[in-house]
């Protein structure tokens, strides 16, 4: 018999036992001999046969005592211990919190926006005393710019007109600007910018209500 | 020989009562929990494990994990399909670990009875019986085992074994049609001229 047909066979034969089973059929009991079983059935019935002799059982006394130990393991670390910890057999998936892994997430993302506000605020040069709520800088303008001293500084002031003073605080200087945030090109200072500082003050604090959110989080 | 065939006893009705006191904490109501399921769990694992040491270490296991995760058990599955879920990955855990431990040098085969010289035990058929049972069980691949003790010992539907098992129901259906007709010609009495199936020194294969 080819393969295909061999495992045809197990099939049928293994439907043919459930059907058996299903009608409370034993190896040796009347449904089974009277039905004249196909040999194969009623080795594999026989086998089931096997497989539940229950020779090698505990002793009821043993298994009695392992159900007590475990209900008083269960009782007394109810308090503290997660049904879901312990031995690793316990994986079904009802017992799994599904909170924890976004709880992870929104921790690491918070931890990496509080990160970058910390950076921007150490590559600005700390000049963050602007007002908070100042516009956003507009982008540099051409032949507008303001050069950098040599330790890479960037003077603080443009003029209204766009026209840098290499001194810095030219007449019609409005108000301060600080370097460009996060911009890697920290000579170019924003023409047109009224109140820069602002957003770099802003990441400031969220980099400060992120910690605490983690702190809180992590408690 | 002692047999106890056919259909389980089901749970009994005040089952759903009893879990709900168990989940309250109430450890009288837990112990009789277990209790009604022990000695199917126990067969369960003494028919997936091979030793008897890791047999009862399963069985402890799997009441632990059983005891302790009633709490958090939600109902979504029948409590003893759960349960056998459960029993069943202690089990896997058990074999898992066993293969990681070192074999002693004297434990590396399986014991064979002398076809000489039998010992007394061996003579007796039930020994017999229950070694050839053994032998046939732990020929068996792995996946094909627990498949077969799931639904030959456990009597779990085809669907709460997909369930427990994590694969289709036609895999389920496959697995135990093959392992029914490997115990079965394991354990098929040996006719004259013909060699004895093939003994389980082997570890058994994993997919």
């Amino acid at each position: 018999m080819s393969e295909p047909d061999d495992e045809a066979h197990n099939e049928q034969a293994s439907a043919t036992l459930d059907a058996l089973i299903a009608a409370g059929a034993t190896g040796d009991s009347p449904e089974a001999t009277a039905a004249g079983l196909e040999p194969r059935v009623a080795a594999m019935l026989a086998a089931r046969d096997a497989l539940r002799d229950d020779d090698d059982a505990l002793a009821p006394e043993a298994l009695a005592a392992m159900v007590r130990s475990a209900a008083q393991a269960a009782s007394s670390s109810s308090a503290g211990l997660h049904p879901a910890q312990g031995i690793e057999a316990d994986r079904a998936p009802a017992n799994r919190s599904g909170a924890r892994p976004w709880l992870a997430a929104a921790a690491a993302l918070i931890v990496a926006v509080a990160g970058l506000g910390l950076w921007v605020t150490r590559q600005s040069g700390g000049d963050t005393t602007e007002s908070a709520d100042a516009p956003a800088p507009a982008m540099s303008a051409k032949g507008a710019t303001a050069p950098g001293d040599a330790a890479g500084n960037v003077p603080n002031t443009v003029t209204t007109s766009g026209a840098a003073s290499s001194a810095g605080g030219a007449p019609g200087t409005v108000t301060a600007v600080s370097p460009a945030e996060g911009s890697m090109d920290a000579a170019a200072p924003r023409v047109g910018a009224v109140a820069a500082g602002g957003p770099v003050q802003a990441l400031g604090a969220a980099a400060r209500e992120g910690a605490a959110i983690v702190a809180l989080a992590l408690r | 020989m002692t047999r106890a065939p056919g259909p389980r006893p089901s749970a009994p009705p005040d089952e759903h009562a009893l879990l709900q006191r168990a989940r309250a904490g109430d450890e009288r109501a837990v112990e009789d929990l277990l209790a009604s399921h022990a000695e199917q769990v126990h067969a369960v694992c003494r028919r997936l494990c091979r030793d008897p040491d890791d047999v009862q270490d399963a069985t402890q296991d799997a009441l632990f994990a059983i005891a302790r995760g009633l709490a958090d058990f939600d109902g979504r599955s029948a409590l003893s399909t759960w349960i056998y879920r459960v029993t069943t990955n202690a089990c896997l855990d058990e074999l898992r670990r066993r293969r990681r431990r070192p074999v002693p040098i004297d434990d590396g085969a399986r014991p064979e009875p002398a076809s000489t010289e039998p010992s007394p035990a061996e003579q007796a058929v039930g020994a017999e019986r229950r070694r050839a049972i053994r032998v046939a069980l732990d020929a068996l691949p792995e996946e094909f085992r627990v498949a077969v003790v799931l639904r030959d010992v456990a009597d779990l539907e085809y669907g709460a074994i997909s369930e427990i098992l994590g694969v289709p129901i036609g895999t389920v259906r496959s697995r135990i049609a093959r392992g029914r007709s490997r115990l079965a010609t394991a354990l098929a009495p040996a006719e004259p001229g013909t060699d004895p199936p093939p003994s389980a020194s082997h570890p058994t294969e994993m997919t």
